[in-house]
């Protein structure tokens, strides 16, 4: 067997197992298009039936009509983009401080921080919530917003990682010209961190998105809900439109699975640098 | 890049300014009954005559007032009801957010804890008296001997489960229970009478061996019967062989009645296999489908409201029903309640007075009977709930007659204020014994005493 032929048949063999294990994958996705394409006798039916006999893509109409979709989808957006600036903004500082000045004490605060992150939110739920209550907050968007304009402990720590990657001499040498911290900042690391920074905007959007339990404790006006509760409309106490559920799912899961594949490159290298794995 | 700049903020304004502001249409939408004016008169003569029924004797005194709505079950119905009743009341404006059952307790924990909770709520029955023992919900007893309300007029068992220490903390709203049903076609297959379901858990064991197929690898096509399928705890089968959970706060479960529920539930499953039952039982819970709507269980139990889900999954599924069988077909005969009541909070006497009003209604004849008839849901008001048959004939005779029978047996799960989660235990125990883990005697006494050491905790700690 020459080695030109051995190199084929091994690179048929490898493409074999990657597609095989791609399917494998691919399976709940496929099972979740399938199933928004049957009438619900299918859905229960036995055999599955993976290809359903008539293919109802009114499903998909008849789900977004189920709820007040563009107005979740607005409210969503909205919660997802100031998230987003207010995650940047925060972690962009915090992390820069902990990460390139010197300051007393500056070790034992971001010890101080890391451990936050040891707290469960289920412990700290009903106290927040009180909190919020006593602010006045609850019902409004302010409890979904503020926080993130405070910090995530996670985020500060993957700027500060990427920030100590950076060399110092590049700020020295700006400090040497003249230039401000605050310049320093802003006009020549910040930009030097865009993976890290679009790791955090596409998590925060990810996680604004997704987020449930937020919506579900501090919003009582359905006009103000969020999309990911519009999928709660098919979950009845004792009965589910699975199809309909499905073909809303799949819609929403669009704009997550299309803001991934586009900024996969910096996602990645974002992870990497900082040696953050999930 | 400006222009990019500029189209980007376009955009946001437009994603603001939708989020930012309501439109009265959408709002409006959601509680639209769309119904013919025809229709809304003869209600509004209803609605009348049960306002007169409740109210007998007592004249509110507020004047215009806001009051909060929680629901969980019977959403669209409860909206539709809350018009109604503003129809009515132009006084009172009702507020009402329906929050998916899923997510209900997620909710209303923190908002009881903080105090936010709204004016009036569902809350699970049986949860009433651990808010009333928190000083969480008020107590209502006063406000409704005041009204005339009459407690003959709803099922005794969720009344119970309304009150602490005597007095009455909720109002039974609406309940569940669970019924027996079998696959009639399977039935006549195996040469069993499809009119004569199983009364014995002996006969659903003989039935079971002659229902349960396999195919030629020894994989189960079909299987008769098993108790963890379905909506089925192993309570309702222990009650159902005479066994009783609690004497007072202290457990006695763990006793020879329990231990042959186990033992036939266990006979049963070694017709076919755990590891059979567990390769099914994976596949049904995965694809999210019901084995008995599929026709591959031939019996199950499940709520009262299964014959809706069958209607939609399976319309052409003969199906039979009957009440749940017992150890000897003639007693301790029993069923499982849930369901919901209507709790209280006190945000200002006007507020609460209108909302214990609303209650009322919520609870009357006439709002009972519009539940009933839209959602085919048990309802607590027992005049209501007699028209059932009236309403949803197409259930059939054997179905009333189940409901019928099943209604003065089935009961609620034991309130254990200590430690409310120790049905979590005897699942647990249960399941040890199913899977051939431990014997009846090992499982149910480590969880009895598991349960005796939590209440002592309890009590130790609230000292």
């Amino acid at each position: 067997m020459s080695k030109k032929y051995r190199k084929v048949v091994w690179k048929i063999a490898v493409y074999t197992i990657l597609i095989i294990g791609a399917l494998l994958f691919l399976f709940p996705v496929l099972w979740m298009l399938s199933t928004a394409l049957k009438d619900p006798q299918e859905v229960m039916s036995m055999p599955p039936v993976m290809i359903p006999k008539a293919w109802r893509w009114s499903n998909f109409v008849d789900a977004l009509n189920a709820f007040p979709f563009l107005r979740y989808l607005a409210n969503t957006l909205f919660i997802v983009v100031v998230n987003s600036f207010g995650a940047l903004f925060s972690a962009s500082l915090v992390g820069y401080a902990f990460g390139r000045l010197k300051w007393p004490g500056r070790d034992i605060w971001f010890m101080i921080l890391i451990g936050t992150m040891m707290l469960p939110g289920i412990v700290t739920m009903i106290p927040t919530f009180i909190m919020f209550r006593n602010l006045g907050w609850i019902n409004t968007y302010l409890p979904l917003l503020v926080p993130t304009f405070c910090g995530s402990a996670f985020n500060i720590f993957l700027m500060r990682q990427f920030f100590r990657t950076i060399p110092m001499d590049l700020s020295e040498s700006a400090k040497i010209d003249g230039c401000s911290e605050i310049r320093i900042f802003g006009q020549i690391i910040l930009p030097l961190c865009k993976p890290a920074l679009l790791t955090i905007a596409i998590n925060t959007f990810m996680g604004a998105w997704n987020d449930y339990m937020g919506p579900l404790l501090y919003l009582n006006d359905t006009d103000k809900y969020t999309i990911t509760y519009g999928l709660r409309a098919f979950q009845m106490q004792y009965d589910t439109d699975w199809n309909l559920l499905m073909a809303a799912s799949l819609v929403i899961t669009l704009p997550t699975l299309i803001l991934f594949f586009t900024c996969q490159k910096y996602f990645v290298e974002g992870i990497t640098l900082t040696g953050i794995k999930g | 890049m400006k222009k990019k700049l500029m189209a980007l903020m376009m955009v946001l304004a437009m994603i603001f300014s939708i989020a930012a502001c309501g439109t009265e249409e959408e709002t409006g939408g959601d509680v639209d009954s769309g119904d013919s004016t025809e229709g809304q008169s003869s209600e509004e003569e209803e609605a009348e005559q049960g306002e007169e029924e409740i109210k007998e004797g007592y004249e509110p005194t507020y004047g215009e007032v806001e009051i909060e709505f929680w629901c969980s079950s019977n959403t669209d119905a409860c909206q539709e009801l809350a018009e109604r009743y503003m129809e009515e009341h132009p006084n009172v404006t009702i507020n009402v957010l329906a929050v998916s059952f899923w997510d209900y307790e997620s909710k209303l924990i923190p908002a009881l804890a903080a105090e936010t909770a709204p004016d009036i709520f569902q809350g699970g029955l049986g949860g009433a008296p651990g808010r009333a023992s928190a000083e969480q919900i008020v107590n209502i007893q006063e406000a409704l001997e005041i009204r005339g309300y009459d407690e003959s007029k709803y099922l005794t068992t969720a009344l119970e489960e309304c009150k602490y220490e005597g007095d009455l903390y909720a109002m039974p709203f609406v309940t569940d229970t669970r019924l027996f049903y079998y696959n009639k076609d399977a039935f006549a297959e195996v040469g069993l009478d499809p009119e004569q379901p199983p009364k014995t858990w002996e006969e659903v064991y003989e039935y079971t061996k002659l229902l349960t197929t396999f195919d030629e690898n020894g994989n189960v096509e079909r299987l008769g019967f098993n108790s963890s399928l379905g909506n089925c705890w192993p309570w309702v089968i222990m009650w159902t062989y005479g066994a009783e959970l609690f004497d007072g706060e202290t457990p006695v479960f763990n006793c020879q009645e329990t231990y042959d529920a186990a033992e036939m539930m266990k006979q049963i499953q070694d017709v076919y296999g755990y590891d059979n039952y567990l390769a099914f039982s994976e596949v049904a819970s995965t694809m999210s489908y019901s084995p008995f709507i599929s026709g591959e269980l031939a019996m199950v139990i499940e709520m009262e409201s299964f014959p809706n889900t069958i209607a939609t999954y399976n319309p052409e599924l003969n199906w039979g029903v009957a009440t749940l069988p017992t150890v000897d077909g003639e007693n301790y005969h029993s069923s499982w309640n849930g369901g919901q009541g209507l709790e209280f909070t006190n945000h200002g006497e006007d507020r609460l007075n209108a909302a214990i009003d609303f209650g009322l209604y919520l609870c009357s004849d006439e709002a009972q009977e519009y539940i009933l008839e839209r959602d085919s849901t048990f309802v607590c008001n027992l005049d209501a709930f007699a028209k059932g048959s009236e309403y949803h004939p197409e259930y059939g005779e054997q179905y009333w007659n189940a409901m019928e029978e099943t209604a003065p047996y089935s009961k609620f799960i034991d309130n254990h204020l200590a430690y409310p989660g120790y049905n979590a235990d005897i699942a647990v125990a249960w399941d040890y014994v199913m899977r051939g883990e431990k014997t009846c005697e090992e499982a149910f006494s480590e969880a009895e005493q598991h349960v005796i050491q939590e209440t002592e905790n309890y009590h130790q700690m609230n000292e």
